[in-house]
């Protein structure tokens, strides 16, 4: 009767709004809110009738349109007590210890994954916080110079890192902006070689060479603050004759004794005192020295009128308020007022920049500078490798923990019978998640400390002398930010997980009859062939750069390197230097296993110090082309086992008198004989070149031809070189070819000679392979970072597939009995166990082919003589992926396979 | 300390302890009849539920009943923390009360 009341039509609240209410409404809470809007609707329509008491249905329905009224649970009914997060806990550690494999490729993959991208990082920041050490560093700023020709715009190849001596002292005068001036010029510029000798109180004379020199302005130790240990900055290079040297330098020469105020001298002809001491450059300096000397040694405002030397590193330092780029802007008139003469009379226009300190070290890369800078490039292309190694890691828990899931899913079950709501079970997963990782984290932490010196050899930076002590510990955001990555890591890679197991159904579980759910494969499928694709295009990198690299080591360079030994020329001399040199040589010649001795301006390894114009006799001055000027005498050529393709070499009566010879004899390499625009090497014979020597143009004439050798790294392309033999001293080296098997003899032999020619000097000789391969370091290093890293990936990969197998495998145990006992093969069950594996990695090599192929033929192109990209780059990471994978997978498939197939299907 | 209980707050905390059986549509019943005000049933659900959030009340679901449309009842009682709180505030006012000169509570 009553039921019938409530069905009358008129009698009931709007459908509609009821509907809209149980539409919006979560179930929990329908109860309370639809059973009181009705009650109170029949309460109403008797009261006030049921026109009010439906607008009043109304309203309220929509009143109660509010976000807690979607809340799936009722907001009291969950109250987690204290006793539930100890059994978080409990299970979070019990689950740890009974699946031992799994818990420990979990936080091992983890660890190594946060470990490199913490060395990575340390790295990066190491790298971009060069010569932060300075005060005033965000004042300091370097003057750079550009030489562009008409039609050329201004690029790294032709801006030089130095500039002319007057430009800091003009500067200084025409801008109230700059507060100070600094130049910095390296001493070889005026001499060849340097020794320094020092002679104690009883006449024992200590002799070094000495290369990591500057000759500085007074104000270059205020404008930068590399800290004294010793003397005073301000005024220690304020007389000429004044030196600082580094702490390390003062040991080498005066052991214990007080430095300051000894005399030092420099190719045994300049006396220089020392008036400071200061801490050894560390290694994040963009400009690296033991000694300074002061400006003034060259005279009073020496090079204040000199605007055609551009040798000199030229530092302001800028007032707090000025701004870099309204200084800049005035720079083009600055030029215009100093340089036009010069500027019109050589056909080129100078532009100046200013350039941050702070940024030189990873940003510039422009002709000399004051040591080969770092590279931005090569910062991201790491961060990018960091990222690789952790999202492989991060895959790797996501896998384990969705295979795991089926495992755990009774357990799941049971939480929700009792009464767990999912938000509670996500909850716990999460911290099961967040365990792991932290102690991942500290795991990772243990790993970086154990590595961190091996690091350091491999970046060969030494970046400080213990782990703690980095500088990138004393920032809060770097504490933070590692906080950051564990924490938004452990949520990332435990939602889906969390978010899968707490969506199993009670009775489904409860039954049984879960073990065949495909949950979360599909996911899973995509994360594995994405971990695939990581590591395959790591592998194909790998093998790329290893491959360039060893052609870089091995291709003949056109001389024979491996039995080369240089000597630098003496830094003490006098008028004699060249009979010395001759007798030098004739002694050398006569031991039996030295071959032939040479002298020249520079050897293969460096940049040839000389560059100048030339072009063909007849033809107009603007077709002339830059070349490299080197200086030799008639033995280099057969020193350095080089060949002429055409004519003949350079002999005793080809000798330039002097300098104010108007006609010289002349060869040129292939790579000169092509820009001059000849066809063949033989039509350049007898050719006449016009060529500068010293302040007169003057001709050349072409004997011969030599074949192209790699001057300078195979990065760069054939430097195009005339050689021309003067008849004045002007060598900085001395090259023996000798046979390498009784070298110690040979070199007591060498040692004996060179002291009884240039008494005085010290002898100091390198192997010429040895320098031409140092200019490989920064490749070779890249090579052993990325080769470090790759492995770390690759290793991190594997640890996750063979867990992944082993669970795969563990839920097919049954199939696997059921297939042997109907006849299969083992090598059959093998095939259909790694068909998934198999499948997912063609599917990344896919996709990894095409992008690994643009990556490298991008980076080949950095390099002037590159491998060619061949099949077997691609093939052989392929090969070895599988080889990996298979050898990974069939650990556990063999063992699958060959288990009783009596014991696997009497399971359960 | 005693928590922040609003005028609303504090009279439905109390119809709460008088009624046999609160819930929505009773508490809301006795509201206005006691103090003449209307209240929606949207606005008693949540004072409710700040009082149980608070710990003053507590909830169950109770049976349900056809004019209800066949759904339960979310039943509260007070916590014994509410009770606590409410004499307290109770005593508080009445010191306060006590000491308002030529104020004769007898007379109301």
């Amino acid at each position: 009767m009553a039921e019938e009341k409530y069905k009358d039509a008129k009698m009931s609240p709007p459908r509609w709004a009821d509907r809209f209410l149980e539409w919006y409404c979560a179930a929990g809470l329908l109860d309370e809110i639809q059973g009181d809007l009705y009650e109170a609707f029949y309460i109403r329509a008797e009261q006030y009738g049921s026109r009010r008491a439906k607008w009043l249905f109304v309203k309220e329905v929509l009143l109660f349109f509010r976000p807690s009224s979607f809340e799936k649970n009722y907001p009291n009914n969950i109250q987690t007590v204290p006793d539930m997060y100890k059994n978080y806990f409990k299970i979070a550690y019990r689950n740890l210890a009974k699946s031992k494999v799994f818990s420990l490729i979990n936080i091992f993959g983890l660890a190594i994954g946060l470990a490199a991208s913490f060395l990575i990082v340390q790295y990066i920041h190491f790298e971009s916080n060069y010569d932060r050490f300075h005060e005033n560093i965000d004042r300091i700023h370097r003057v750079t110079l550009s030489m562009v020709r008409p039609g050329e715009v201004a690029i790294a190849k032709n801006t030089s890192a130095v500039n002319h001596p007057a430009v800091g002292p003009a500067l200084l005068e025409d801008f109230p902006q700059v507060e100070a001036f600094a130049r910095a010029v390296t001493q070889t510029i005026f001499i060849n070689a340097s020794s320094m000798t020092y002679e104690d109180g009883t006449g024992k004379a200590t002799t070094f060479n000495e290369e990591r020199m500057y000759i500085v302005d007074p104000s270059f130790l205020t404008i930068f603050s590399f800290p004294f240990v010793a003397g005073n900055a301000e005024t220690a290079l304020t007389e000429p004759q004044a030196i600082v040297i580094s702490e390390s330098t003062a040991k080498k020469y005066f052991g214990t004794e007080d430095p300051i105020g000894k005399v030092m001298v420099s190719n045994g002809e300049l006396p220089l005192t020392v008036r400071g001491v200061f801490k050894d450059i560390p290694e994040n300096s963009h400009i690296q020295f033991d000694i300074l000397i002061s400006f003034l040694t060259l005279g009073e405002k020496w090079g204040y009128d000199t605007w055609i030397w551009p040798e000199f590193y030229t530092y302001v330092l800028l007032a707090p308020d000025a701004a870099p780029q309204l200084l800049e802007e005035q720079f083009p008139s600055f030029v215009d007022r100093y340089m036009t003469d010069i500027m019109t009379e050589h056909k080129f226009q100078a532009g100046m920049h200013l350039q941050p300190v702070a940024d030189i070290h990873l940003t510039s890369h422009y002709q000399k500078e004051a040591r080969v800078n770092g590279s931005s490039k090569l910062m991201s292309f790491l961060s990018i490798l960091a990222a690789f190694i952790l999202f492989i890691a991060w895959i790797n828990y996501v896998n384990l923990s969705t295979v795991k899931a089926l495992d755990r899913a009774r357990e799941v079950g049971l939480r929700k019978v009792v009464g767990a709501a999912r938000s509670q079970l996500i909850g716990q997963f999460l911290l099961e998640s967040l365990l792991i990782n932290l102690f991942a984290l500290l795991l990772s932490l243990v790993m970086v400390w154990l590595v961190w010196s091996f690091f350091q050899k491999v970046t060969g930076k030494e970046m400080s002398e213990s782990l703690w002590s980095l500088p990138l510990w004393q920032e809060p955001w770097s504490w933070g930010t590692m906080i950051a990555v564990v924490v938004i890591g452990a949520l990332l890679v435990g939602l889906y997980p969390a978010w899968m197991l707490s969506s199993f159904r009670p009775i489904k579980v409860l039954k049984g009859s879960f073990h065949h759910s495909s949950t979360g494969i599909s996911l899973r499928k995509a994360l594995v062939s994405f971990q695939f694709f990581l590591t395959i295009i790591l592998i194909i990198g790998t093998v790329t750069v290893y491959k360039q690299l060893s052609f870089m080591r091995d291709r003949d360079l056109g001389y024979a390197k491996d039995q080369l030994l240089a000597i630098r020329s003496p830094a003490i001399f006098d008028s004699t230097i060249t009979q010395r040199i001759t007798h030098f040589k004739t002694g050398l010649s006569r031991h039996s296993s030295i071959r032939n001795v040479t002298t020249s301006t520079n050897i293969p390894g460096e940049t040839i110090f000389s560059r100048n114009n030339v072009y063909r006799k007849g033809e107009d001055k603007s077709m002339d082309v830059v070349c490299f000027y080197l200086w030799v005498d008639p033995d280099f050529i057969g020193t350095f086992d080089m060949n002429i393709v055409a004519g003949r070499g350079l002999q005793e009566g080809d000798m330039v008198p002097s300098f104010d010879s108007k006609y010289i004899k002349i060869m040129i390499n292939e790579a000169l004989v092509d820009k001059l625009g000849y066809k063949d090497n033989q039509d350049v014979l007898n050719e006449i070149m016009i060529l500068r020597l010293g302040m007169n143009e003057i001709k050349g004439e072409v004997i011969g031809v030599v074949k192209n050798y790699h001057q300078r790294s195979l990065q760069q392309a054939y430097d195009p070189i005339l050689f021309y033999y003067p008849g004045w001293d002007s060598w900085k080296y001395l090259t023996v070819n000798l046979r390498t098997d009784q070298l110690e003899q040979t070199m007591d032999y060498i040692e004996q000679q060179y002291q009884q020619v240039f008494p005085g000097n010290a002898l100091e000789y390198f192997f010429v392979d040895d320098y031409f391969d140092r200019q490989y370091e920064a490749d070779q290093r890249f090579g052993s970072i990325f080769t470090m890293f790759t492995t770390l990936a690759i290793v991190v990969s594997c640890l996750g597939l063979f867990g992944l197998s082993a669970f795969v495998l563990k839920q097919r145990t049954k199939e696997i009995g059921i297939r042997k006992v109907l006849g299969a093969s083992i090598v059959h069950i093998l095939r259909i166990l790694s068909q998934d594996f198999v499948k997912l990695m063609s599917l990344a090599f896919l996709i990894a082919l095409p992008i690994s192929y643009f990556t490298i033929e991008r980076w080949l192109s950095n390099y002037a003589f590159h491998i060619e990209m061949d099949i077997w780059l691609f093939v052989l990471p392929i090969v070895l992926m599988s080889a990996i994978t298979l050898i990974t997978v069939s650990f556990h498939t063999l063992k699958a396979a060959l288990t009783d197939p009596v014991k696997s299907i009497q399971q359960e | 300390m005693l928590p922040n209980l609003g005028q609303l707050e504090e009279s439905i905390l109390l119809i709460v302890m008088i009624v046999d059986e609160a819930y929505g549509v009773s508490v809301a019943q006795v509201y206005q009849k006691k103090t003449g005000n209307t209240v929606s049933i949207p606005a008693i659900h949540t004072v409710l539920k700040r009082l149980e959030k608070k710990g003053l009340l507590r909830s169950s679901m109770g049976e349900a009943t056809a004019e209800r449309g066949g759904r339960r009842k979310r039943l509260f009682e007070a916590t014994p923390y509410g009770y606590r709180v409410i004499s307290q505030l109770r005593e508080n006012r009445l010191k306060l009360w006590s000491l308002i000169p030529k104020l004769d509570l007898g007379n109301g």
